[in-house]
């Protein structure tokens, strides 16, 4: 399975995206680097179904599949199937319990299963489940985050910047989730500013002038930011 | 994403934050129910300096010709009192209409009942609650009135007794006797005036007007006391919540059906408070249509307060700017004071606002009139407001912004 991004554009008062073509295959992470306001997260929103491109598609390219050639872009029912999105910040109710949090996008039944054999125990969700969002450290909130993001097991994950201001137990924990996740098939599109992430992935776009490029990083920092 | 589920995690919210909306809550029903009674005491203070009463009934008699001469040209009542011969019916309209603070009947043979020391046609003095010191203005000149009856019909028993004892008539026994039944007359005439309150402001006396105006204010601060529901929201959340397929608009739905659901409650308190000091005064017709008005006015106000803080931005500007925004409306609709004290311009302005639009509801349902137009003004208002709500919601999934 290969999930196909073609000319998508996006154009607010200059031309944000400008026919951005590229695709991940399964297994497969891929990180997206730009500088501020190239229009990473207006991808990241628009391939979520959260934001509407000017022109262009998002499909799954899969021979044997009937969902082949489906716009996700306009199929929300297939994009909340094979997707799952993680925006910049906390998208959790700040006042819930993890738990309660978790009801939001699991079935009841589902969720002791899924701490046991699944994301939420992979993630170590199960282990604040009562924890209140606002007692929360930013590592927890941002497994719990992803644990939400899980449900329904999607194909594609996109994150938008998830280690943000975490500290390196956490953040460890969840790239350990990540090489899981390929490990199984998953396939990850990661908005990141570390260059700690764009090693794990195993290509690199840069995003500029609403065009992306192959870049090959080879962990100089320095010439990536000139590039930006 | 189940559209139920998010409904249930809102309420769970809501639950949650009543801890503190509940102390915010009672502090603003505190100072609003202390405002209330202010302004009750301070209308019933200013009804002592203008009064147009209506004078109904004959007043060709020479007595209430010259007691009536009397109040509008000698007595101090002048600058108090204006008094509008008028029929029974058109002073009940006018009433109505606020354009007199009373009306008296003065009744067929009450200037016989009056000469023969008869109880049976006493004068009727029709008014609200908040023009119980006209009541007395004019029971003080009435009495004053009387009383010069009384001495002249004193001075006719001394005088008649003078007469007999000149032809001879033992004086001692004829006076005692003569001022005896005088007096045992005048004792047991003290039904001369019956007070009858009918309301005054837009057909409401003044406690129920002031106490319909306290619970829409009330309403109105909600919001502010809902402030931690609106506040804790998340940009980030909305976003994913719409990725998984809740809109803006259905999400903005959903948390006004969570927040009504409050809203029901504190109808509920409120109606039943409404049943115990007014079921008996309006009847079952009006308390219904009441209670009706009153959950169309939350309605209403929820979908407002919603629709406000998606527009506004920053917590402060979302909680001085809502605050100052409602003093204005609440203003305006005579809240504070009876409608008719305002300009006609503003009046006017009143009935196409929420505030006023509830007002109206209210006071068109304490008459027992079913409020159709204040109705469907409310109903369009509530939707306009959430459609609003959607569209903004919606632009700032789309765009990126503002967190609550």
């Amino acid at each position: 399975m290969e999930f196909c991004i073609e000319g998508i554009s996006k154009q607010y008062k200059k031309t944000v995206l400008d026919h951005v073509s590229f695709s991940i295959a399964s297994g497969a992470c891929i990180s997206l680097v730009g500088a501020n306001g190239s229009g990473k997260s207006t991808l990241l929103s628009i391939l979520a179904g959260v934001n509407k491109a000017d022109g262009g598609s998002f499909f799954v390219s899969d021979d044997v599949s009937e969902e082949s050639r489906r716009d996700l872009l306009t199929d929300g029912r297939l994009r909340n199937r094979l997707i799952g999105y993680v925006p910049q910040g906390t998208p959790l109710i700040e006042e819930l319990s993890a738990m309660d949090n978790l009801l939001l996008w699991y079935s009841r039944r589902d969720i002791p299963e899924s701490c046991e054999n699944g994301v939420i125990g992979l993630l170590g969700v199960s282990e604040f489940l009562d924890v209140a969002v606002h007692k929360m450290s930013g590592g927890m909130k941002k497994r719990l985050s992803i644990a939400c993001a899980m449900a329904g097991n999607p194909s594609l994950l996109l994150l938008d910047e998830p280690t943000a201001a975490l500290d390196l137990p956490c953040r460890e924990k969840i790239y350990g989730f990540f090489r899981d996740f390929k490990a199984n098939g998953g396939a990850l599109l990661l908005v990141t500013h570390e260059p700690e992430e764009i090693t794990l992935s195993d290509t690199c776009y840069l995003l500029k002038n609403g065009q992306v490029s192959v870049y090959p990083y080879d962990g100089d920092v320095h010439t990536l930011a000139e590039r930006l | 994403m189940n559209g139920r589920a998010y409904f249930h995690v809102q309420s769970k919210r809501l639950r949650i934050l009543l801890k503190i909306m509940v102390p915010i809550l009672a502090a603003i029903t505190l100072l609003v129910s202390l405002g209330g009674y202010a302004a009750i005491h301070n209308t019933l203070e200013q009804n002592r300096m203008k009064i147009r009463v209506g004078i109904c009934g004959d007043t060709s008699t020479p007595i209430l010709k010259m007691g009536l001469s009397f109040l509008t040209a000698f007595d101090d009542a002048q600058y108090l009192v204006t008094l509008l011969p008028m029929e029974e019916e058109d002073a009940l309209k006018a009433l109505r209409r606020e354009e007199l603070s009373a009306y008296v009947v003065i009744p067929d043979g009450f200037e016989d009942a009056v000469n023969y020391n008869l109880d049976d046609a006493p004068i009727r003095y029709y008014s609200s609650r908040g023009q119980k010191g006209l009541s007395s203005q004019i029971m003080d000149q009435i009495a004053e009135s009387i009383s010069d009856m009384i001495v002249e019909s004193n001075a006719g028993v001394l005088a008649y007794s003078d007469a007999l004892v000149q032809d001879g008539a033992y004086d001692g026994v004829i006076v005692e006797s003569l001022f005896l039944k005088d007096m045992e007359l005048i004792l047991r005439r003290n039904e001369l005036l019956t007070y009858e309150e009918l309301g005054i402001t837009r057909g409401a006396g003044t406690f129920v007007y002031y106490l319909l105006c306290a619970c829409l204010f009330l309403l109105l601060l909600f919001s502010l006391a809902a402030a931690p529901f609106f506040y804790g929201r998340d940009l980030s959340f909305e976003r994913l919540v719409a990725a998984r397929g809740l809109s803006g608009g259905k999400q903005v739905l959903l948390e006004y059906a969570a927040y009504v659901r409050l809203g029901l409650v504190w109808w509920i308190f409120v109606s039943a408070a409404f049943g115990i000091l007014m079921l008996q005064e309006s009847g079952g017709l009006s308390f219904a249509l009441m209670c009706l008005s009153l959950l169309g006015a939350m309605l209403l106000f929820f979908a407002m307060h919603l629709f406000l803080y998606e527009l506004l931005e920053g917590v402060v500007t979302q909680l001085s700017g809502q605050f100052f925004l409602y003093l204005m409306m609440a203003y305006c609709s005579g809240y504070f004071y009876p409608g008719y004290l305002l300009p006609k311009s503003v009046q006017r302005l009143s009935h196409v606002l929420p505030t006023g639009m509830s007002l109206d509801a209210l006071l068109d349902a304490h008459k027992g009139q079913f409020p159709l137009i204040p109705y469907l003004g409310m109903l369009v208002l509530s939707l306009a407001f959430l459609f609003c709500a959607m569209i903004l919601r919606t632009h700032r999934i789309r765009k990126g912004g503002k967190s609550a």
